[in-house]
């Protein structure tokens, strides 16, 4: 126990003013849905990569992957190859469309593929199991990690740390969890960079008699330099690889993060960064683990009579903290790893919130729901006004254009849809310029996305709307179609507005109709 | 563009994953050889040397595939 240590308590304090200093003025920023569980987007690459790092860098790595090569040697480290190699993974496949296709959760831009009736519920109870399964680990870090500084019992580190992390989420949302995940990250880092170093120096900067040392006292001997325990069944081999290579691309509170960034390119320079930070720290754990193995393996210090290790077996990296810098350096350890563990559960804690907010309960979007009043209303007087016009494009008879049309202007009147987006959806099946002046008369554009040369604010966008809808190959194959307007981001729009969504079933429709 | 980028996940994919599973079976039906020492003056083994090359592969790889991914 360690709370005789004055260090001890200070920089655990200090933890935890900091986190609630960082809830504090997190919360005067936040002020809308899209803060609570996105950050508004505001959050640049460096900054979410760190966060992701921290994020991801759980007591689960930093202490249980350490414990792990304490007690197997290279088995420890196959672990971690597996969780990095995830990370280009998760970059390739899911991080640029899940930001292009999603605004809160991973249910929506699944949604986009299947029936979304039937696809939220189920992803949403798959998140809330892994949400509370990781919980449940980072609690036993938690308990272990206060048990050991403060000799509190267990229950009681679990209800305190809870309680904190509730705090900080309710009042914070994801800019206060962005910036507790970044401190942490950034404290993370320093204490496996300062922890390796002391390691390195203890062998007088020897890398080789480190690990010889590590050989000669570990009861494996040469064979912590292998993996020993992968198992031989090929079908296993795949399972566990997949699972630790596919892993991290399913993890609902990783992937939340690439929401609070701009757009997909943003989302792929966050995995970037998010991937050097983490390979980084794990590189670390070479010297630490076989660090710890030959410093405190026979160390009678850190063992309790019966031979096993103070504190139990996750408590590896604490204790050469301490035999190679001392109580402070075990204080601040401990400090770290608390820091650690409050950072994930408030990341997961988060998760769980806009899980049950947005996929189950639907608080968050009640336009998608359907304002039929309102929606009736407006789909109907626009309807009036376009209706008596054959554009060109796709001829479209006039039922067709009323349900094209009119769920576009509906949901840019409610400032539900960018007006850029209503009119890359209109430009597949009509004329854009000639729609901007109606749809400005009407309100729905604002004078300067009328006046902008090339199109509505994305006129990159509009010009190739406007090409696939005067394409005769893609007028003539219906079969295409999907493909085709997933391309020109009129598919992603109809996810992200499930308004909108009519209007690619009515060009499919329409082009069904009229080849 | 969204080809040539599919294009692009798919071969950055796939030779992660086959430089990932040849580790990991090497790892597991050759741990003799894998323990082996990379030379007689170092007791480092092959496989922590290649493990920390895939460490650093897939942090380049990540680096590669956005530059990549940004000129298409």
């Amino acid at each position: 126990m360690l709370s005789s240590n004055p260090a001890t308590t200070g920089l655990f304090l200090l933890i935890v003013a900091g986190a609630i200093g960082i809830t504090v003025a997190a919360a005067r920023s936040t002020k809308s849905t899209s803060d609570f569980l996105a950050a508004g987007g505001r959050i640049t690459p460096f900054q979410n990569g760190l966060a992701l790092a921290g994020d991801f860098m759980s007591a689960g790595a930093f202490l249980g992957l350490s414990a792990l090569i304490f007690s197997s040697g290279f088995d420890g480290f196959i672990y971690a190859i597996g969780y990095i190699a995830s990370w280009p993974i998760v970059m390739f496949l899911v991080a640029d469309p899940l930001r292009n296709l999603g605004r809160y959760t991973m249910a929506d831009a699944l949604s986009y593929r299947f029936d979304e009736r039937k696809i939220r519920p189920l992803i949403a109870v798959i998140s809330l199991v892994l949400v509370v399964c990781y919980l449940i680990a980072q609690m036993v870090g938690a308990g272990q990690v206060i048990q050991l500084m403060f000799g509190l019992s267990y229950a009681a580190a679990v209800v305190l740390v809870g309680a904190l992390m509730i705090f900080c989420v309710m009042i914070g949302g994801m800019i206060a969890t962005t910036w507790v995940q970044m401190v942490k990250a950034v404290l993370l880092l320093f204490t496996g960079v300062l922890i390796a170093f002391l390691t390195w120096r203890a062998f007088g900067y020897d890398f080789s008699a480190l690990v010889e040392k590590a050989i000669s006292v570990h009861p494996k001997r040469s064979a912590i330099l292998a993996s020993q325990m992968l198992p031989k069944d090929p079908l296993s081999g795949i399972s566990l690889g997949l699972a630790l290579v596919f892993g991290t691309a399913g993890l609902p509170h990783i992937l939340i993060r690439f929401f609070t960034v701009k757009d997909g390119k943003d989302a792929r320079l966050s995995a970037v960064w998010a991937t050097g930070f983490i390979g980084f720290f794990f590189l670390l754990l070479f010297p630490i683990g076989y660090g710890a193995i030959a410093l405190i393996f026979n160390d009678p210090a850190y063992h309790q009579a019966n031979g096993a290790l103070l504190g139990g077996a996750n408590t590896v990296s604490i204790h050469l903290s301490h035999a190679v810098g001392g109580d402070f350096l075990m204080a601040f350890v401990c400090a770290v790893a608390f820091a650690t563990i409050i950072a994930v559960v408030a990341g997961l804690t988060l998760t769980g919130a806009s899980t049950i907010a947005h996929d189950l309960l639907r608080t968050t979007d009640p336009v998608s729901e359907g304002n039929s009043t309102r929606g009736l209303f407006t789909t109907r007087a626009v309807t009036l006004i376009l209706d008596n016009r054959n554009p060109p494009g796709p001829r479209l008879s006039g039922s067709e254009r009323r349900i094209s049309i009119g769920p576009v202007v509906f949901h840019c009147r409610l400032g539900k849809l960018p007006n850029s987006d209503a009119c890359s959806l209109l430009a597949a099946t009509h004329d854009h310029r000639r729609y901007r002046g109606r749809l400005y008369r009407l309100g729905a554009i604002r004078d300067h996305d009328r006046a902008r040369p090339g199109g509505m604010g994305q006129g990159l966008r509009v010009r190739r709307a406007c090409c696939f809808a005067g394409s005769t190959d893609a007028r003539h194959d219906a079969r295409h179609l999907p493909g085709l307007l997933f391309r020109i981001g009129a598919r992603q729009f109809a996810q992200r507005y499930p308004g909108a969504r009519q209007i690619c079933g009515a060009i499919q429709s329409i082009y069904r109709l009229n080849p | 563009m969204d080809d040539r980028r599919w294009r692009l996940r798919v071969i950055y994919s796939g030779i992660l994953l086959a430089v990932y599973f040849a580790f990991f079976f090497m790892c597991a039906y050759l741990p003799e050889r894998m323990a082996a020492h990379v030379s007689s003056n170092s007791p480092t083994s092959v496989a922590m040397w290649l493990g920390a090359a895939i460490i650093a592969g897939s942090i380049a790889m990540t680096g590669l595939y956005t530059v990549s991914a940004d000129r298409s």
